[in-house]
């Protein structure tokens, strides 16, 4: 007999759903169980949602990004923290053929507040020449003339709504405001907002000119040390052959990525290299911990209250795999049951957090699947535990 | 009394059994030879600790049979099989001291829980647990839980 029938003969839906009303008929332990089980989801779907949404955080600006390659300083670890690199070395790559045009970046970290109004806030500022597109992001675009004139900026209005939330606030009902650099030595006027969202190393976005960029960021950024440099390419040029020459062009001096290997390696460092993939990778093992311990408790429980019910129904006959598939049954019905409410509340935290810290947390298939496959996964494991103690009903001990 | 040995539904020859190990070994049962037939009555007496439960439980495949040879519904339990055990065990209507009822099914869902290995056909079980209820003056009693 193959698995198939095996699985038919046990399973068969004329059957009394024996571990349904075992289940059923002891509510509070179900609830406890259930609940258990769900806070062990819940707990999961907190650490990947919070993962995905710093590697999401992380690249938003990178994704956003109209280039066909970027130089980059091999000492930039991760975006919130740029090594300038010579401006002269990107015109270098302006000679030739294929390129058609190079843009430079100045990304650095203000600190700004309103005297009386906006608190203290941590700001990351983009500058570049207002007559390039650099974003795909129409907001922004529709709004570069605007850049032109000095210490005009437009503001991320995705950003920590704690700390930066008053700024859209302020600048819907009264337009265009003015924040003070931490240190008073400058101060800029936000004419505009849009959506990026913002990161793990500050509150917000600016965009700006270059030239406004260097006033308020000055010394962190000099004019002639760029953070990061666009490469364009003509229409039919080969990507591939011009980022190989450019490499061997500038060595081990600048990192020539295409778009999609600067996320990666943004990705990577966030995942593997910073202490954030650990963390947040230990919390989703210690939600499967929670779990497994809280179903194998139950299913353990459950079992030697039953046992002697056990041994009965296999004195009148009934085999081990049927006992062991009420078994089964129970901890997969506990694992559903505790799955479909995490997985809304978590999309509700989700969505709540997502507004207040201005970081996308979504409840993407993947994670569902993810999530319910491990809640699945540590409930069957806890079974097949918690099923070793059905050794012990022996139907002759009945007598 | 003349018989055959299609008659015999319980055939013991040298049965023997014995609880524990080495020196705690204790033998409840002793080459014992027996024979019940069909349709007969057999009642088994003698002291507590004489092997009456033992007996029991060997004959109802609820245990292995050690030493000798008992056929049951001419089945040899001498080194049979969990499948052949099991298949005894559905053959034999047992009552037991204690009912060890599934203390989560109601009465009614009690008696179906046992038609799935009696009735094949779904279709018949729920008319026959509700038979064999009213048989035994229960059926006022079939959604009452066993405790």
């Amino acid at each position: 007999m193959n698995l198939g029938h095996r699985l038919r003969a046990l399973i068969n839906w004329h059957d009394l759903p024996l571990a349904w009303l075992q289940l059923k008929r002891q509510p509070v332990r179900y609830l406890v169980a259930v609940t258990g089980i769900g806070f062990a989801a819940l707990l999961m779907y907190m650490q990947l949602g919070f993962q995905s949404g710093l590697l999401k955080s992380a690249t938003t600006f990178y994704q956003a990004l109209e280039t066909d390659l970027v130089l980059i300083s091999p000492a930039t670890v991760n975006s919130g923290s740029y090594q300038q690199f010579p401006q002269s070395l990107l015109y270098q790559a302006l000679g030739l053929e294929g390129v058609s045009e190079t843009i430079p970046l100045y990304i650095t970290n203000i600190n700004a507040q309103q005297l009386g109004g906006v608190k203290p806030t941590s700001l990351r500022i983009i500058g570049f020449d207002p007559d390039k597109k650099i974003l795909n992001v129409p907001e922004i675009n529709n709004q570069l003339d605007q850049l032109k004139t000095p210490n005009f900026v437009l503001f991320d209005e995705l950003g920590l709504s704690i700390k930066t939330g008053p700024v859209a606030k302020q600048f819907s009902s009264n337009g265009p405001l003015e924040l003070t650099l931490s240190n008073f030595s400058s101060s800029f006027r936000i004419m505009g907002l849009f959506k990026l969202g913002s990161t793990f190393v500050a509150d917000s976005n600016l965009i700006s000119s270059q030239a406004t960029a260097l006033d308020l960021a000055f010394p962190q950024v000099n004019i002639g040390e760029i953070s990061l440099g666009l490469i364009r390419l003509e229409p039919r040029a080969n990507r591939t052959e011009i980022q190989s020459y450019l490499k061997s062009l500038y060595g081990d001096e600048l990192q020539v990525l295409t778009k999609e290997e600067l996320i990666t390696q943004e990705r990577n460092y966030w995942n593997n290299v910073s202490s954030f993939g650990i963390i947040f990778g230990f919390g989703t093992i210690m939600g499967l911990l929670v779990g497994g311990v809280v179903v194998y408790q139950v299913l353990y429980t459950d079992v030697s209250d039953h046992l002697k019910e056990y041994a009965t129904l296999k004195a009148m006959g009934f085999s081990n795999q049927f006992i062991l598939m009420v078994v089964i049954q129970e901890s997969i019905l506990l694992a559903v049951s505790a799955f479909i409410p995490a997985t809304l509340l978590s999309a509700g935290l989700y969505a709540g957090l997502t507004a207040v810290s201005g970081i996308r947390l979504d409840m993407t298939a993947d994670k569902t699947i993810l999530v319910g496959t491990l809640t699945v996964s540590l409930c069957a494991v806890a079974s097949a535990i918690a099923i070793r103690k059905l050794r012990d009903a022996d139907p002759a001990s009945v007598f | 009394m003349v018989h055959n040995e299609d008659s015999n539904v319980i055939v013991a020859r040298g049965l023997t059994h014995s609880y524990g190990e080495g020196e705690l070994k204790n033998e409840i049962l002793h080459q014992l030879d027996f024979r019940v037939l069909a349709k007969e009555i057999t009642l088994l007496v003698g002291p507590s600790g004489s092997g009456k439960s033992t007996l029991l439980t060997l004959i109802g495949a609820l245990r292995s049979v050690e030493e000798g040879s008992l056929t049951v519904l001419n089945r040899e339990l001498l080194g049979a099989s969990e499948a052949d055990l099991m298949a005894v065990r559905r053959r034999i209507g047992f009552i037991f001291q204690s009912h060890n009822l599934v203390a989560s099914l109601t009465v009614l869902q009690n008696v179906l829980l046992l038609l799935q290995l009696a009735e094949p056909d779904p279709s018949k079980r729920m008319e026959r647990a509700k038979d064999m209820l009213e048989a035994v003056g229960l059926s006022q009693r079939l959604h009452h839980y066993p405790e």
